[in-house]
């Protein structure tokens, strides 16, 4: 069985056959799981959802995703030197393409401590898990990291769980696949599940208003930014890691302020990344910059989607915000949270999805223009492994998710979550972009300004609460 | 202050620019709340009631009822504090 491609499944392939584009999840574990379990609950988790034993292939101008037919998820076993080795690994599977066309489109790397090895008392693993982002979301990734988990302390304990149960596919998926079986059967694109005004002719008509509205943004950008710096396009680049938390204290220092301002969380985030540009990049000059924020499209669905369904139901939007030369946070995250705000109470994610494979065509073969300064995503509160700890076995110490950036990308990009009372952000830069001094310099900016914003909220309740003011960023 | 679901709806209605909703309705799903609506009804339960919402427990947040629950919940914990 085979179906084409959504547009944005072939956005986000046309990214991959550019460059190396994956989705890397890192899970720190206490304690682990030995190989032969983890290759055990692996092939459980193959078997049970069809998206891990699919391929991408072409078909003309096309692709297509083809069930069946792919070899086992792939697990490699580095030996793991040191407490981070880990980052080395992560680092390796970013920069490494899925091969789309063998699949599956899923590999996992385990690393495991030997007895007393060096710098870990605790004998630790992780697991890192890389995907093909055309299969791949923040929340389906959660639920799917939980089942492993489940998987893996079932597996432990000597209880089998594979089958063939499918969490991609609904019982209408499945009649509408006809005789098909139900372990075949892949689940549609996001876009058939879109709501009534953004399909067919009203979709269109809709669609054409949003293509004016970016047709306008470009050549406005372009006006005021005119003899002003332009990002240069990178050939060739690795990316590298930075991942970094703010403390507990500033964590919550933050949401309180946010809340105050009525502000989102993501556009907090989006506007430190952007003051942290403007300020090391581009001269902190008076300039637009462009920014690229995401949008989770399951609860809006119709149906929703439910998170346990692999699949990528998310949408990228760019937006142009205007930097004074001593902008402010505050201001800045309140126009990019009415700004992205307005844009989907417009359906500017759905609209911007139905747009996304021709933009990214058109992207990639110009090959002359950064697609924005920034991009962060703010997935919300990730929960996985909470639920799953069985005998002890697999318990999540931390974890991490990222995402590939590549030379036409934005020059700094985050993955962003609430975790265990905590702000991660995990971000990565690309070394021909800039050296390791100097995106240390970026991201311990951005976490200033969280810090120091959530600060002003923690100053007033000083007086109640006096721990609430510790607390800078530190590096994970 | 006492919590009462019918204080939360119409709470919920006026940051959503809704005639009436009703406790069984889901917040995103069924009210089409947005990001920055979910702030504002998250800050406006806190300011109504001087409660503090942890970010951690917004993902328990489904519907109009989980709210209640909520504000009621943290109310209560309030009040024995005061007292």
């Amino acid at each position: 069985m085979e179906r084409p491609l959504g547009r944005f499944e072939t956005a986000l392939t046309l990214t991959g056959d550019h460059a190396p584009f994956v989705v890397v999840v890192v899970l720190r574990l206490a304690g682990g799981p030995r190989t032969e379990v983890l290759r055990g609950a692996l092939d459980a988790l193959q078997a049970r959802h069809p998206l891990l034993r699919s391929r991408i292939v072409r078909r003309g101008r096309r692709f297509a995703l083809v069930a069946g037919g792919s070899p086992p998820i792939p697990l490699h076993s580095p030996p793991r030197r040191d407490a981070s080795s880990w980052r080395a690994a992560a680092e390796d599977e970013l920069n490494r393409a899925v091969d789309r066309q063998t699949g599956p489109l899923m590999r996992c790397t385990h690393l495991a401590a030997a007895a007393g090895a060096p710098g870990d008392s605790g004998g630790g693993h992780e697991l890192v898990l890389t995907f093909h982002h055309a299969i791949m979301d923040a929340v389906c990734g959660a639920a799917l990291v939980d089942e492993l988990l489940a998987l893996l302390a079932d597996r432990a304990a000597g209880v089998s769980s594979a089958g063939v149960r499918s969490a991609d596919v609904s019982t209408a998926d499945v009649s509408d696949a006809g005789t098909r079986g139900a372990a075949d059967a892949l689940p549609p694109p996001v876009e058939d599940f879109f709501p009534a005004p953004y399909r067919g002719l009203r979709g269109g008509l809709r669609l054409a208003g949003f293509v004016a509205r970016q047709v306008a943004d470009e050549l406005r950008y372009r006006r005021r930014s005119r003899h002003l710096r332009q990002p240069p396009v990178v050939e060739s680049a690795r990316c590298r890691i930075l991942p970094v938390e703010l403390s507990a204290a500033a964590s919550a220092a933050l949401v309180q302020r946010s809340r105050r301002r009525r502000v989102t969380l993501n556009g907090v985030l989006n506007a430190a990344l952007l003051l942290a540009v403007q300020r090391h990049l581009y001269a902190a000059r008076r300039r637009p910059l462009r920014y690229i924020t995401f949008a989770n499209l399951r609860p809006y669905l119709r149906p929703p989607l439910p998170a346990d369904r692999l699949g990528c139901a998310i949408t990228m939007l760019r937006y142009t915000a205007e930097l004074a030369p001593d902008a402010d946070l505050w201001p800045l995250a309140d126009a990019i949270s009415r700004q992205v705000d307005a844009g989907g109470r417009r359906g500017e994610p759905f609209l911007a999805l139905r747009l996304s494979a021709p933009m990214m065509r058109a992207t990639l073969r110009r090959g002359d223009q950064r697609m924005a300064a920034s991009a962060v995503s703010y997935s919300g509160v990730a929960r996985f492994g909470e639920g799953a700890t069985g005998d002890g076995i697999v318990t999540v110490r931390a974890s991490h998710a990222f995402v590939s950036n590549l030379g036409l990308g934005p020059e700094l990009t985050a993955q962003a979550r609430w975790f265990r009372g905590r702000l991660q952000l995990d971000f990565v830069v690309l070394d021909a972009d800039l050296d390791e001094e100097r995106a240390r310099t970026l991201v311990d900016d951005v976490l200033a300004t969280l810090t120091a914003a959530g600060a002003e909220a923690a100053a007033a309740e000083a007086e109640t609460e006096p721990d609430v003011q510790s607390g800078r960023g530190v590096e994970r | 202050m006492n919590v009462e679901i019918q204080d939360v709806e119409e709470l919920v209605a006026v940051q959503l620019g809704r005639r009436r909703v009703a406790a069984g309705d889901r917040l995103v799903e069924d009210l089409g709340a947005r990001s920055l609506d979910l702030v504002n009804i998250v800050a406006a339960l806190e300011d109504r009631y001087a409660i503090r919402i942890e970010e951690s427990e917004l993902p328990d947040l489904h519907t109009v009822a989980d709210l209640h629950a909520c504000a009621r919940r943290l109310r209560d914990v309030e009040r024995d504090v005061e007292r």
